[in-house]
């Protein structure tokens, strides 16, 4: 076979081709790319002669052979997953037949698919950039194989000036282009969900805190709630087992009904403030609230007050949250009531021992809780991340022996001790606090903002209960860097997190600015829909009233388009004369004034003849003129010396010449 | 399967028909808006289709960056438009004429090209209607384009095909341009057990004379005939087994020649033409003055390339006339 790629096609192609794996690595097996590499490397070794072409039946049945391996591999993970990887598979074969131009294409065109994957779960501005480096990659593909005789400087320059002028088109389509609903549903992979999860066992939440990735972003239509107020909702658990927290049966029906659009109605009275979230994706539906919050669209209430997204969040989502002060409880029933204080009816003895004596003290329910609470602030309890390992009696190990944990151990203990007295309990997680950036007006909450506390039911509603506030108000009030006794366990992990140097000036600028780019870029450009863009274009168009909105998009559209003609046309640009013609046409105009025309296709040297009978005397000064002239324009290897001497004599002889006086 | 191509042959002369109105025969042309076509390549096609593909993606996905992609790769299809477009336009070429060429050999049609700095990559030239194995061979300022017929007379070749998918392969720039290219077929040369006729010298007449005088001169060998001298027999050739082969020549016979297509009566038109046609070349290589008749038309061979090409334009055009 005759080889019709390039030492620099191939380059481009294994590169994008690696490129392209690494950037999709996360979601992809192993044991694929590594068959891609194999591929690449066959195809390279096929380039320098050192294996033959496979054959037709060969290849045909190794992609059959390799295709339902790769299914039979992730099935599990799920329709999308099955199709990624078989994209990218085809992809991979692509190599073993790159014989044409059209196997190249096709390559490129995968390639561009590939990258619009790598974008369903990647949307920060760098990833984004990532990605558009990978399609600069495969344009150089094609460009490689279609002006394979140019050099490489010529290349990256020409594909720089397309794509350059390809932009602001790209950007007017972009703003003014309306966006169509999800036309069918559409699968998406299992990916492992980020934050919080639908149970908690000690240990999730401490797992949670050593991470500075970003949960979501609120911004206040009014002032921002207050510091003490900042509990976001997210998930209820109302059953244990003794040593995890995680959602009845009921609570998760109720999960599962949001998917439907189901929900719970509520009479919310005294709307004071909303907000507006930016939610990382999480790809789970949970919304966190503030109490008390509704959702008007694309949202649900639970019956415990929690919001819900209808679909899974699975790429920045913004929504938008009216707040309420109070709402109007539905009373629990006798059923609700004894799931609520239900517990494993063994273990943890020596607390259940501890509160039936406190209540034969002739203290009253609510006065023992209190009790509780006091306990955490007054004894010797600790907060830390790393709290040392319980017991089969968790509760008794750590009222009674370790005395040391962070928020879930507290609002465990605390819950128990309701539930044992009879007072309806349940845990809540979610995030508590976040870092409020009064110069961008938004409020920042990250992963190790997570937290646990408990609610109870008094007085026939639901009230708030922080154990952990009793311990480490710190952690209420300033976060939870402050709460820690030892700083050096905020971020254990993360060296080179921002977040952990954050009391360094500069550092600090750099972390701000980066992430006020980083939320325009989600506000703007992942959540850019036809309700901003409707409210762009108005407030664009509210200066020329004259002009109606669906011309002015038009007129943008026409504008970018004459834009990308203009530059590759260049209609200003005027051919050059050289400076010896321009000097000779001067000397032409000059002659032809005195009646000597030059004919079209006369030589210099006839033309000299020409004037010579014209004026009928010997006209040296031209002659010498004629003879430079056809130095200048055709003798080899002039230097630029002798060249630039040749045209200033030529200046001077022109100069002569038009004034006459020889 | 009759009437399928019946029709692609109608589709196929109603567009020759819209060319020749379109685009008439020109000497030397400049490409232009007005004289070329661009239309997607099959790549460019898929492109299209991957970006449809895309853009269902993000539509389903409520994906903004795949939908910026779909956005960018459709005003970067918009772009290559006018790139391929520019690599094309003003490219002139201008026809050179053709030389004449035996049937069965490969006529060359050259272009002269003139291109501005940089422009003009990856163009590909060749006949629409391609009819020689060979590729077009391409230089920085001209083209040579090859195409073969088989029949003698004049052959047109017709039109040339210039195109580029410069430079991301997604546009077809393209153009069919006639440049009125006429080749002139000789007859393809026979080896054929000729017969000459050697006029006895006393017919001979003024101008069908042997330029060479006073020499012997080795004129050609021919097959050996019963009854001639021994002495003309070329016995070197006989040594080299290649049969009785007897010497002519002009001095000694003191005549002319004379090629006359009656003498081949046992062969069809066209075999005559040819074996007549390489005792035309073979009787100029040996400078060997002669008569040419083809049945009314008598033409005495002039001297150099230029009678040599007359004689073989008659040969090329013999009967054409009528």
């Amino acid at each position: 076979m005759k080889e019709f790629l390039t030492r620099q096609s191939l380059v481009l192609i294994n590169l994008s081709y690696i490129a392209i794996g690494a950037s999709l690595f996360n979601n992809i097996n192993p044991i694929l790319l590594i068959f891609g590499l194999l591929c690449a490397a066959w195809r390279i070794a096929l380039f320098y002669g050192r294996v033959p072409l496979l054959p037709k039946l060969l290849l045909n049945s190794a992609a059959l052979l390799s295709t339902s391996f790769i299914i039979v591999l992730v099935y599990k993970l799920g329709v999308f997953s099955v199709m990624q990887h078989l994209i990218l598979l085809g992809f991979s074969l692509k190599f073993l037949e790159l014989k044409s131009e059209r196997d190249v294409h096709y390559f490129v065109n995968t390639g561009f698919i590939l990258v619009a994957l790598f974008y369903i779960f990647n949307s920060s501005i760098v990833t984004s950039l990532l990605g558009s480096l990978l399609i600069l990659l495969l344009l150089s593909v094609l460009l490689s194989i279609h002006a394979p005789h140019s050099l490489i400087s010529q290349q990256s320059k020409l594909l720089l000036k397309s794509v350059v002028i390809s932009l602001p088109l790209a950007v007017v389509l972009f703003i003014v282009i309306p966006r169509l609903p999800s036309l069918w549903k559409v699968p998406l992979q299992k990916q492992a969900t980020t934050g919080l999860s639908d149970s908690v066992s000690p240990g999730e939440i401490a797992q949670l805190s050593r991470s500075s990735e970003l949960a979501f972003r609120a911004s206040f239509s009014d002032s921002p709630v207050e510091e003490s107020e900042r509990y976001w909702r997210v998930m209820i658990l109302d059953s244990f087992d003794g040593k995890t927290w995680s959602q009845s049966l009921r609570k998760k029906e109720e999960e599962k009904n949001v998917l439907r659009g189901d929900g719970s109605l509520y009479d919310l009275r005294g709307k004071f403030n909303s907000y507006n979230l930016i939610l990382e994706p999480h790809y789970k539906t949970w919304i966190p609230a503030l109490d008390y919050s509704l959702v008007s669209s694309s949202a649900v209430n639970l019956s415990d007050y929690s919001l819900r997204s209808r679909q899974p969040v699975f790429k920045r989502k913004d929504f938008t949250a009216d707040l309420y002060q109070s709402i109007k409880s539905i009373p629990i029933n006798a059923e609700r009531r004894l799931q609520l204080t239900a517990l494993p009816k063994q273990g943890n003895e020596k607390t259940r021992l501890w509160l039936a004596e406190q209540l034969n003290l002739g203290l009253s329910r609510e006065q023992v809780l209190k009790q509780v609470l006091r306990g955490f602030s007054e004894q010797n309890y600790r907060y830390t991340l790393q709290p040392p390992v319980l017991g089969t009696d968790q509760i008794d190990d750590f009222l009674f022996t370790t005395q040391a944990g962070f928020c879930v151990h507290y609002a465990s203990a605390y819950i128990y001790a309701a539930r044992s007295l009879g007072i309806p309990a349940r845990m809540v997680t979610g995030y508590l606090g976040g870092e409020w950036q009064a110069d961008l007006n938004f409020l920042t909450v990250r992963q190790y903002d997570a937290h646990a506390w408990a609610e109870i039911w008094l007085d026939g509603r639901w009230q708030r209960v922080d154990p952990t506030a009793y311990v480490a108000p710190e952690r209420v009030e300033r976060g939870l860097e402050d709460a820690l006794s030892d700083s050096s366990e905020f971020l254990a992990e993360q060296f080179f997190s921002l977040q952990k140097w954050r009391h360094i000036g500069l550092l600090n600028d750099l972390r701000l600015g980066l992430a006020r780019l980083d939320y325009l870029w989600a506000v703007w450009v992942i959540n850019y829909d036809n309700k901003k863009q409707l409210q762009l274009l108005t407030s664009w168009f509210a200066r020329y009233a004259w002009l109606n909105m669906l011309y002015g998009i038009l007129i943008m559209m026409l504008c970018a388009f004459l834009f990308v003609v203009l530059i590759t046309f260049k209609p200003w640009q005027k051919k050059k004369t050289a400076a010896e013609d321009r000097l000779y046409l001067q000397l032409q105009v000059y002659y032809a004034k005195l009646g000597i025309i030059r004919a079209k296709g006369q030589t210099v040297s006839d033309y000299a003849e020409k004037i010579r009978r014209g004026i009928n005397r010997p006209t040296p000064l031209f002659d010498d003129f004629a003879v430079n002239y056809n130095r200048l324009k055709y003798q080899a290897g002039l230097s630029t010396e002798q060249r630039n001497k040749l045209l200033k004599q030529q200046q001077l002889i022109c100069k002569q010449i038009r004034s006459g006086k020889h | 399967m009759l009437s399928k191509s019946y029709f692609k042959n109608l589709i196929e002369a109603r567009f020759d028909v819209w060319l020749k109105r379109r685009l008439p025969a020109v000497k030397t042309i400049t490409l232009n808006r007005a004289n070329t076509f661009i239309l997607p390549s099959k790549a460019g096609f898929l492109y299209i289709l991957t970006v449809l593909m895309l853009f269902l993606l993000g539509t389903n996905y409520q994906n903004n960056l795949i939908l910026f992609v779909v956005f960018f790769l459709c005003s970067f299809m918009l772009t290559c438009l006018l790139l391929s477009y520019q690599n094309l336009a003003k490219l002139t070429l201008t026809a050179n004429p053709v030389k004449a060429q035996f049937a069965g050999q490969d006529c060359c049609c050259s272009l002269r090209i003139s291109k501005q700095n940089g422009r003009a990559q990856q163009v590909y030239y060749e006949f629409k209607k391609s009819s020689s194995p060979l590729q077009s061979i391409l230089s920085d300022e001209s083209v040579s384009i090859y195409a073969l017929s088989k029949k003698r007379g004049w052959f047109e070749p017709g039109r040339v095909t210039v195109s580029s998918r410069f430079p991301f392969g997604l546009f077809t720039v393209w153009t069919y341009i006639d440049f009125g290219f006429k080749c002139l077929i000789y007859p393809q040369p026979l080896e054929k057990k000729g017969v000459v006729h050697t006029l006895p010298g006393k017919q001979t007449n003024s101008g069908l004379r042997s330029t060479d005088s006073g020499f012997e001169e080795f004129a050609m060998l021919k097959t050996y005939l019963p009854g001639e001298s021994l002495k003309s027999v070329a016995w070197k050739q006989v040594a080299q087994g290649r049969g009785m082969l007897s010497k002519q020549f002009e001095q000694s016979q003191g005549g002319d020649v004379i090629l006359d297509i009656d003498d081949y009566a046992f062969l069809d038109l066209e075999t005559k033409l040819s074996a007549l046609c390489y005792h035309v070349i073979e009787l100029y290589k040996n400078n060997v003055i002669f008569v040419l008749k083809l049945n009314d038309k008598i033409i005495t061979a002039e001297h150099g390339p230029a009678g040599r090409a007359s004689c073989l334009q008659m040969l090329a055009l013999y009967g054409a006339g009528r």
